[in-house]
């Protein structure tokens, strides 16, 4: 069956530039209608694709936490859920801002619009200030993820067996002069590139543009700065808090502690509330080593409950320092308690990390709406992007507020 | 008389014959970079076409080596790629470069051939104009897909010159995250790719969701775009598991996170679902796109109306959608509860309908129909014959107790290469056949053509059914050696492989020699009805210079052979008549 | 085109209790393949005949659709589809569900060998298994994931690292009595020989079983890292285990103890060339017997006999100085023969005296005293010296009757003493 279709177009070589057609129309599209409409459901279907990304690490975290349910409680203690919330607060006030900066362009109020999204900025920038302190207090306490050994301040060196049945250290990236030269490569490519891009993209734009661009930008700096005054602030009570709380006396004090400098929770506090997945392993008998992965305190202490080991003062325990990734090599005593809140930290940090990247992602797109704000681009009739970038800024809180009940709130 | 197709014309008697405006090919003007910088979907699917093709030889040159190696049980083949040591030839090396070429094989045949070969190659190209579309909704986008596509496939590159990329293409843990190979380089490129698919999915469905003309309704729309539109869906909602995926094992092998560890408290099992939580959809993304190809394809040359469209649309979105719920059938020995394989394997079985039900309506089709010998529809006739073997051996892969045994054996691997090659492959020539006079306005020698297709499908039945055997016998894959009891029909594969290889050389010769000595292609010389016909061969940089008449996808009456040999030519239809229900059949 | 005879020849013969389950599923599954098969093609192929195009043909328009012939070809599948999958969850159900008398080996899987782990203790590279009796393994990995499949039993599991696997057969027909020779390739094709020699069993010692691959690709020797199920009849499977569990029979102590040190894991931490691994790694089985050593508390001690056998049975008891207590206990995992064999394998790497096995009870002979004469005489005899004749030896005289005299002056353990400390 055929439609006879009658059309307005005219055939002439120079689309999208029609005379009743706004400029801003793309060429193949036929009304502004369409061209939202589009750009509106590429947007969530993007952003559905985000949520099944984010997904895969959800599914992570509940498998992990599944497998190892008392590392995360014990582990959580470590983190600070007032930055947390700190945190939270600043999403959910900037989430408000943008959605109001939509309903300004709507309103064609363009000054609400430009300052709602430069607060927006600024307050990405305090969140990631936020971070900041937090990752740097986690790394000042050695509490990185499964993989990193504190003691020798270097990428593991695995031993694997070679072909000969020699044991030799595992081949990272690094040991390869390609590799090596192949990684710089790449490196410096993204970042020659990125700001090449930068740069191209800031010099297609007026002088006032280019100054809103960079009070958006500036202000966001200094959001980051308040982040981290603040953040080491609260840290800061937390930190009195406990070493008061410490000098008291901690010796019965076994239901592991926060996470100040002054005093860690020693291994044996945690180990004791933590029967972990290696000691399942160790019902096993002799299989136990290959599912040992370390004997190592994420504060960096030996602990072993073994009874001439006890006797060993920490300190020189500590100080021999046993950290080495066991893989299938190395066996480990059966009586030895591998202490593996670094199972919480590695999924923490690949979570927040991932949405930390995410919100770097946003900076990025809201300063780019920021330009072509004071461009003048937007208004009642055109407003998707302003309404895209929104909607992916709303996505992007929403997985905190997800994140911040399930690492910092757990019990 | 000569109609223009502005349909409000009415005053023209039916019958008349309808010219499509011609104007300047989309091939001619501008330079290299704009090419490189283009926003036509045209470009981009051709530099996708020239890019997936020259993956293709990649990964087939690879296969050939593979198959190379096994022509004997011993390991020697590859020991002429490795220093050997002293007077004995290294053994443990060769076997490295074995594990080295299947796995680039396979990689690259995956992420860099079959899931863009189709949708991103011939999909960007006819999308747009099956939709009578001037581009896809997002053309920036589209770039940036393909421009993705090149940094991932550079990746993959640097993996390949580094060598050493010996994971196989699934990259399990612990194996990847403890080998020395160039993991990290492979798996970001998995990463970038996974992008360039997502952004190639959301403009197809933002394309057929809001870019449709009035009058083509979803039930109106060509099969081939049920097809991308289902393969869209899994690409956006499959993808970025396979992301996250690749991501954490990037940081895992980089700095040790450990989430897929055991060794460091994590899970390798997790990693297979995670893994196959995409790759079994992406198994969808790539046969499915050729399903719809042979949708498009049988109708045409047998002049007949498809048989069962409605069935054969849904079940396209039925398998895209029973395909998220399947993955678990790969781990059928992994470990997992027995109740979870126990449903998988149930939830598998509910797959093969869909694809049966297309089968069925294929043959349908060609009943009473007049069948023209075009090489194009060689490969869809051979795609039917082989796709119905990997479709029904999927049957003792679905069922568990004869899964036990023949997972990860020879009779996996040709039961894949069945619906892969034999599917996905055989259809995408079949596609690049059909459309290569549209894409570049040239013709192909038929009879070149059709000995070449011939030879694919004689080489690949030889090639691969012996496998079955192999596997059934109990041959694990991924050997670089083999027991000598398994030798003779290892022999009979790797000199069917050469016939394949053969027969593909041949296809590439026949169409790249049309490129220059071809016969100008008429604007439809096989008679089509779908819209991308009504464009001038090759089309204009906006595909249409005034919109087309819109007809029914699959019906054949109004295109009349041209008495000159040039194609087919479109009459006016009757008015009258063809306001009768769409779905009744006109009577000649 | 296929009958069930044909199959056959596809298919080896099952040999255990639960193979006629995917058997007897995989030709009915073929049966219907084949049926299917023949109706597409043979109507596509007339199809392609009948209405080929040629002039004065022309097409003939029908029904578009036809939602009858549409419900009845889904459901005629979706029926014979559920019933397959029927089948196969019964056949999966009498294959997972392990009976309780189960026989238990323990399976290690690392790249590229396996261990079969025995509950008396023994450990053999290739798997042996006593006939009409269910066994049940226990599957586990020490590095990559690997896969058992043992294809005569229609059987296949993965090692996973980091947790356990079971699965279980019960093997009807003892390898020996297999007549087909495809089972045996090795041994009635000698020019053919497997792949480059690399097999990961000992080729002479199991030249008639069942073949056991690996299906998950787990590096470099995948494709070498099978071996061999060898079904024993009731008699034979305990005369193996005897044989098994008595290292004497296996060679010099020096040979056993070299295996053991392969076999066992001992070269993941030490090295047999002097070369130390301090921290997470364990001193050179070379250049430390008899030194001193100072331990971790301080303390020093001799490096003697006494001293390996205790880390070896209590690790933790004495952790040098530099080294981490990361050594596992092989309590109950070697016996003293073994334990012997190890020190005299470690004795041969230091250039010091070894003994030869101690008599058993009520077996000294006469002979004994020559033997270990000759032994002495003939100084620290490498492993690769002696290796040639010591299966005769051990038959006809295991036995040291007098230490050599040593400068050691803690080497006294003997073995019968080593014995009764036990």
């Amino acid at each position: 069956m055929a439609t006879a279709e009658a059309t307005t177009h005219d055939a002439h070589a120079d689309h999208g530039h029609d005379h009743d057609h706004p400029e801003w129309l793309a060429h193949h599209f036929e009304s502004p209608e369409q061209q939202f409409d589009a750009g509106k459901l590429g947007m969530w279907l993007f952003l559905a694709q985000e949520v099944l990304f984010f997904s895969g690490l959800f599914v992570a975290y509940t498998v992990y936490r599944a497998n190892h349910p008392e590392v995360f409680i014990q582990a959580h203690h470590f983190l600070n859920p007032w930055l947390g919330m700190l945190n939270t607060i600043v999403l959910l006030a900037s989430s408000l801002a943008i959605a109001w900066g939509v309903r300004a362009a709507q309103k064609n109020q363009q000054q609400t619009l430009m300052w709602m999204h430069i607060f927006t900025l600024a307050c990405a920038g305090f969140f990631m200030g936020v971070k900041v302190v937090e990752y740097s207090y986690k790394f000042d306490e050695g509490l990185y993820w499964a993989g990193w050994d504190r003691e020798y301040g270097h990428w593991n060196e695995d031993l694997t067996i070679n072909a000969d049945g020699e044991a030799e250290p595992k081949v990272h990236l690094t040991d390869s002069g390609m590799h090596t030269k192949l990684k710089g490569v790449m490196v410096w490519s993204f970042i020659i590139g990125g700001v090449m891009y930068g740069y191209g993209w800031i010099r297609r734009y007026s002088a006032p543009v280019r100054a809103w661009v960079f009070i958006g930008l500036g202000l966001t700096v200094l959001g980051m700065g308040g982040g981290v005054v603040v953040a080491n602030g609260v840290q800061q009570i937390e930190v009195d808090k406990h070493a008061a709380h410490a000098a008291e006396g901690h010796a019965g004090d076994g239901h592991g502690d926060h996470g100040d400098e002054t005093h860690t929770p020693t291994g044996a506090e945690l180990d004791a509330a933590v029967p972990t997945f290696q000691d399942d392993m160790q019902a096993g008998g002799d299989h136990a080593e290959h599912a040992v992965a370390d004997e190592r305190h994420p504060m960096g202490e030996v602990q072993t409950e073994d009874v001439e080991a006890a006797i060993v003062p920490e300190a020189e325990a500590g100080a021999v320092g046993v950290e080495e990734t066991l893989r299938e090599t190395v066996p480990v005593s059966n009586e030895g308690r591998p202490a593996n809140a670094g199972n919480f930290f590695s999924i923490y940090f690949a979570m927040t990390g991932v949405h930390a990247l995410h919100i770097l992602a946003g900076v990025a797109a809201i300063s780019w709406i920021v330009a072509r704000i004071a461009r003048g681009d937007f208004g009642p009739e055109r407003y998707g992007p302003v309404e895209y970038t929104g909607l992916y800024w709303h996505l992007v809180d929403l997985v905190w507020i997800y994140l911040f009940p399930l690492l910092y709130l757990i019990h | 008389m000569i109609a223009q197709t502005d349909g409000a014309n009415f005053n023209v008697p039916s019958g008349t014959r309808i010219e499509n405006p011609q104007g300047p090919s989309y091939l001619t003007g501008g330079g290299i970079m704009s090419w490189v910088f283009t926003l036509d979907h045209k470009r981009i699917g051709v530099m996708y076409l020239v890019g997936v093709l020259t993956a293709f030889l990649l990964g087939g040159v690879l296969a050939l080596l593979v198959r190379t190696e096994l022509l004997t049980p011993q390991v020697d083949f590859f020991t002429n790629f490795v220093e050997s040591t002293g007077d004995e030839p290294n053994i443990a090396a060769a076997k490295d470069a074995y594990n080295v070429a299947f796995t680039l094989h396979g990689a690259v045949m995956v992420f860099l051939f079959i899931i863009p070969s189709i949708p991103a190659a011939i999909g960007n190209f006819c999308l747009p104009m099956m939709l009578g579309a001037k581009d896809v909704a997002f053309p920036r986008l589209n770039l940036a897909s393909f421009h993705l596509w090149v940094v991932g496939a550079c990746f993959f590159l640097a993996a390949l010159l580094t060598t050493g990329l010996d994971t196989g293409w699934t990259f399990y843990t612990p194996y990847s995250t403890t080998t020395s190979g160039p993991v990290i380089a492979a798996t970001l490129g998995v990463f970038i790719l996974g992008f360039s698919s997502i952004f190639t999915g959301i403009n197809f469905v933002v394309t057929v969701n809001t870019m449709r003309p009035k009058g083509m309704t979803w039930f109106r729309m060509p099969l081939l775009l049920w097809s991308l539109y289902a393969t869209a869906i899994i690409q956006v909602l499959a993808t970025p598991v396979l992301a996250i995926t690749v991501l954490l094992l990037t940081v895992e092998k980089a700095v040790g996170i450990g989430i897929f560890d055991p060794a460091l408290g994590g899970d390798p099992v997790l990693y297979q679902h995670f893994f196959w939580f995409y790759s079994h959809p992406a198994v969808y993304i790539m046969i499915l796109p050729a399903m719809g190809v042979i949708s498009e394809v049988i109708p045409v040359y047998s002049r007949k109306h498809i048989f069962g469209y409605r069935f054969i649309a849904y079940s396209s979105i039925a398998i895209a959608l029973l395909g998220f719920l399947v993955w678990g059938h790969h781990m059928f020995t992994s470990g997992q509860s027995n109740l979870t394989t126990v449903i998988f394997s149930f939830l598998t079985f509910s797959v093969s309908i869909p694809s049966a039900i297309k089968v069925f309506n294929w043959l349908a089709t060609l009943y009473k129909g007049n069948i023209h010998y075009n090489a194009a529809m060689t490969y869809a006739l051979a795609f039917m014959f082989l796709f119905t073997i990997g479709g029904l051996t999927g049957l003792y892969l679905g069922s568990l107790a004869t899964v036990i045994h023949l997972h990860d054996t020879y009779f996996v691997v040709s039961h894949f290469h069945y619906v892969m090659m034999g599917g996905t492959l055989v259809a995408f020539l079949a596609a690049l056949h059909h459309w290569w006079p549209k894409m570049f306005g040239k013709m192909y020698n038929e009879l070149w053509a059709n000995i070449a297709a011939l030879m694919v499908f004689v080489g690949f039945n030889v090639t691969f059914f012996p496998q079955f055997i192999l596997g059934t016998q109990g041959m694990p894959r991924r050997y670089a050696s083999y027991k000598p009891e398994f030798e003779g029909l290892h022999q009979l594969s790797t000199f069917g492989s050469y016939l394949l290889g053969a027969g593909l050389t041949l296809a590439a010769l026949v169409l790249v020699h049309s490129l220059f000595r071809g016969r100008k292609a008429p604007d439809n010389p096989w008679g089509a009805a779908t819209l991308e016909w009504k464009c001038c061969s090759p089309p204009t940089h906006h595909n249409f210079e005034v919109n087309p008449l819109m007809g029914s996808p699959y019906v054949y009456d109004n295109f009349v052979e041209d008495p000159n040999g040039d194609g087919y030519y479109e009459v006016l239809p009757d008015f009258k008549r063809e306001a009768a229900p769409a779905e009744q059949p006109a009577q000649t | 085109m296929t009958s069930p005879a044909l199959l056959a020849d596809w298919f080896r013969p099952g040999a255990s209790t639960t193979a006629h389950y995917v058997d007897n599923l995989f030709y009915v599954i073929s049966v219907i393949c084949v049926f299917f098969f023949v109706l597409i093609i043979a109507m596509m192929a007339w199809f392609m005949w009948k209405y080929r195009a040629r002039p004065g043909h022309r097409e003939e328009h029908t029904a578009h659709h036809n939602n009858a012939l549409e419900i009845t070809w889904s459901v005629i599948p979706l029926i014979l589809a559920i019933w397959i999958f029927f089948q196969g969850f019964v056949g999966y159900v009498a294959m997972r569900n392990t009976p309780q008398d189960a026989y238990e080996i323990e399976v290690i899987a690392q790249k590229w060998s396996w261990s079969f782990v025995y509950p008396t203790g023994a450990i053999s590279p290739e798997l042996h298994v006593p006939k009409d009796q269910p066994v049940k393994l226990i599957l586990s990995s020490r590095d990559v994931i690997h896969s058992l499949y043992i294809p005569a039993f229609r059987v296949k599991m993965d090692c996973v690292p980091g947790r356990y696997n079971e699965m279980w057969f019960e093997a009807t027909t003892a390898s020996d009595e297999v007549k087909d020779p495809t089972w045996d390739n090795d041994q009635n094709n000698p020019e053919l020989k497997y792949t480059d020699g690399s097999a990961t069993y000992d080729e002479a010692a199991a030249t008639e079983g069942y073949d056991l691959f690996c299906t998950e690709y787990c590096g470099t020797s995948h494709s070498s890292m099978i071996t061999k199920c060898i079904v024993h009849d009731e008699a034979g499977f305990q005369e193996w285990m005897k044989k098994a569990m008595d290292p004497r029979s296996q060679g010099t102590p020096v040979e056993v103890g070299k295996q053991l040190y392969n076999r066992r894991g001992c070269a993941q931490c030490h090295t047999i060339d002097g070369t130390d691994r301090p921290g997470p790694g364990g001193p050179s089985f070379k250049g430390h017997y008899g030194e001193t050593v100072t331990f971790k508390d301080g303390s020093t001690g001799k490096m003697d006999d006494n001293y390996i056998r205790e880390s070896i049975l209590n690790p933790q008891a004495k952790i040098r100085q530099g080294y981490n207590p990361i050594m596992p206990t092989f309590q109950g995992q070697l016996n003293e023969d073994e334990i012997f064999a190890l020190r005299q394998y470690i004795r041969s790497l230091n250039d010091e005296e070894v003994n030869d096995w101690a008599p058993k009870e009520g077996e000294e002979g006469e002979e004994a005293e020559g033997e270990s004469e000759e032994a002495s005489a003939d100084g620290p005899a490498t492993p690769q010296e002696e290796s040639a004749g010591d299966a005769e030896d051990d038959d006809e005289a295991p036995a040291t009757a007098e230490q050599p005299a040593t400068t050691d002056e803690a080497d006294n353990a003997d073995p019968e003493e080593t014995e009764s400390d036990d």
